[in-house]
């Protein structure tokens, strides 16, 4: 049988969306009038100036796109600070005591939170060098994360990998920060490559798997979206 | 820590009986070079010959930086003994210069210099950097670089058997640093031989060595380090014109070549001066106060910055054991550098941990102190006795560092 072919059409283009519009589409007159203001102020060596414009407005843009990211603040004056709120599932260890929840997690109640709050902070020795992956991202909200990545200090710096390469972009640590957050880019060993910050937390889950919260959604899914 | 060796009361040894009066050179020439103070940075193979040479002629204060230990093939390029090996190489390297000129000032640091503080180099005439980091040798770049003082940088290439000095003035804004003769293979490099160790148990967390030890001869290293220690002659002497410089030897060739080293463009590393300023009693001051003392009072707020060195500056923080809030207070910042991730933790007056909720900054916009801005230091964070650097930015205005005095010759520690 001759098998006749189709004629070749060009394929149709089809309209930039999510993620793709981080590149050069334009932001709304609402977001123009947010990155005019985030960027009130902004202080520093011109390059580092330009270079704080690009993020934010990448930012801005991103959190278009994706339903899961939420910008609670952004500052520019110095270093480039923002506060993120995350829809992401993550456990957290009831109880008073932080030494109690370190040492004895079994003893605790574990309850999952739905929304996480980020600061990340971008300094510009970021442009220079690498620095180590636990460097930029710390959780204001909820406290007691019981998180192999998330350290139980008083601080709660989650640790995206064994350095933040030199000058990666802003959204690419949000994206990392929702990836390890959700457990999608995180092993369960203590030689994960994306830096153990709670050994124990590691030894929980190994033992727990079965409560993990975790998700197919990305931070592009709507919310609400849970997946298997 | 930087510690000090302690210095022994001898005569110092006739000079002009062995160091010939050199061709054409002012008279002064050798007393400038021995009245130097050199910080070497990097006590091996080159670095640890370099100090030594310099004791030998007489240069007269003496700073070792070097965090990594003396391991068994140490003994094969290094001028070292079996016995040394497990010391510290800055700590054996300040001894072995100490020996060969008792009378001079010889400090060591058991640390990288990223480590140190920010006005570790504060009295320092000239460094010789002697590694084969490149983390290292950027933060010697910029360290250098602020501080306006020379940098002579000694490294070689084994298989070819090339020694080699870079020297870069650090003496005008137009001027090159040292990264800017980095190639895009260097940065490549940094980035991909940069790694930090998480230890999970919340221990030290800091920047992994190279996996690559440098492969050469003790030969080579000795020809470096003489190279190197013969340009800070050659600069004393006036013999070098263009101020930055790099020299090649060629072991292959016999033959030594000097190239002329620019300003490069897109070059990552930071090229701002810095004014340093000594102060002491920073903690008994408030910001604004050490505004004025740097001469940078008539600025506006909205232009500049307050950077107290190890802490961050947070509007909001909350003791996790009360719930009660502060506000305004400087914490101490967790890697405040690149691979510091120890953590200090402030308290609340009930003992519990202080947490900051919302924006924090290293590097502090001065309208976003608040109440901090006015009131002392030593009210608004945690600090030592002796009181850390602060760094005050204003646009357009070269950045001033306030640091402690450096401790003068033979004070007591």
């Amino acid at each position: 049988m001759n098998v006749r072919l189709a004629a070749a059409t060009p394929r149709p283009i089809a309209p930039a969306s999510g993620l793709e519009l981080l590149d050069d589409g334009p932001l709304s007159p609402a977001l123009e009038a947010r990155l005019q203001r985030a960027l009130e102020g902004s202080r520093g060596e011109p390059p580092w100036r330009t270079r704080k414009a690009v993020e934010v407005r990448d930012l801005l843009a991103l959190e278009a796109a994706c339903p899961r990211l939420e910008i609670l603040e952004l500052d520019a004056r110095t270093e480039l600070v923002a506060r993120l709120r995350l829809h992401v599932t993550v456990a957290v260890l009831e109880g008073k005591s932080y030494v109690h929840r370190a040492t004895d997690p079994l003893a605790a109640e574990l309850r999952l939170v739905h929304d996480v709050d980020l600061a990340v902070t971008y300094p510009p020795a970021l442009l220079r060098g690498p620095i180590p992956g636990y460097g930029a991202v710390t959780i204001e909200a909820p406290r007691g994360v019981w998180h192999p990545n998330v350290s139980i200090e008083v601080d709660q710096r989650l640790c995206l990998g064994r350095n933040l390469p030199r000058a990666i972009p802003m959204r690419e640590l949000v994206l990392l920060s929702f990836a390890a957050l959700a457990m999608q880019s995180a092993t369960l060993t203590h030689g994960d490559p994306a830096g153990v910050m709670n050994a124990a937390a590691v030894t929980y889950w190994s033992a727990h798997q079965g409560r993990l919260p975790l998700t197919r959604a990305t931070l592009v899914s709507p919310r609400g979206e849970v997946g298997a | 820590m930087i510690l000090e060796l302690p210095t022994r009361a001898t005569t110092a040894p006739p000079y002009a009986a062995r160091v010939p009066d050199f061709h054409d050179a002012a008279p002064d020439a050798d007393q400038r070079f021995r009245a130097q103070r050199v910080a070497v940075i990097g006590a091996g193979g080159i670095g640890g010959r370099v100090a030594t040479l310099l004791a030998r002629a007489g240069v007269g204060e003496l700073l070792v930086v070097d965090d990594a230990r003396l391991k068994a093939e140490s003994v094969l390029t290094h001028e070292v003994e079996a016995v040394d090996v497990g010391r510290f190489k800055a700590e054996h390297t300040a001894w072995q210069a100490r020996r060969a000129a008792p009378g001079a000032r010889v400090r060591f640091a058991c640390a990288s210099l990223q480590d140190l503080p920010l006005a570790a180099l504060a009295d320092v005439d000239v460094a010789v950097l002697a590694s084969d980091n490149l983390a290292a040798e950027l933060a010697a770049a910029e360290a250098t670089r602020r501080r306006g003082v020379r940098l002579v940088q000694a490294s070689l290439h084994g298989p070819t058997l090339t020694a080699e000095v870079r020297s870069v003035a650090n003496d005008c804004d137009a001027g090159p640093c040292l990264a800017c003769a980095w190639a895009a293979r260097d940065l490549a490099a940094l980035d991909a031989g940069t790694r930090f160790e998480c230890v999970p148990d919340g221990s030290r967390r800091g920047p992994a060595k190279s996996a690559v030890p440098t492969r050469t001869t003790a030969e080579l290293c000795a020809a470096a380090a003489a190279l190197a220690a013969q340009e800070l002659r050659r600069r004393a002497l006036g013999l070098s014109l263009a101020p930055d410089v790099v020299i090649t030897w060629s072991g292959y060739t016999l033959g030594a070549l000097e190239t002329p080293l620019g300003r490069r463009d897109g070059c990552p590393a930071d090229h701002a001066r810095w004014r340093f300023v000594p102060l002491d009693g920073l903690a008994t001051r408030s910001p604004r106060a050490a505004l004025e003392v740097a001469g940078l009072g008539g600025a506006g707020l909205a232009a500049g910055s307050f950077e107290l060195e190890g802490h961050c500056f947070a509007p909001r923080a909350v003791c996790e054991a009360c719930s009660r809030a502060r506000h305004d207070v400087f914490l101490p910042a967790e890697a405040a550098r690149a691979g510091d991730c120890s953590t200090g933790t402030a308290r609340c007056a009930c003992g519990g941990a202080l947490s900051a909720r919302g924006p924090r900054w290293r590097e502090a916009p001065l309208d976003a102190l608040g109440t901090a801005l006015d009131r002392p230091l030593r009210a608004t964070a945690a600090l030592p006795l002796e009181a850390p650097a602060a760094v005050l930015r204003v646009d357009g205005r070269v950045p001033v560092l306030l640091h402690p005095t450096p401790r003068p010759r033979g004070a007591p520690r």
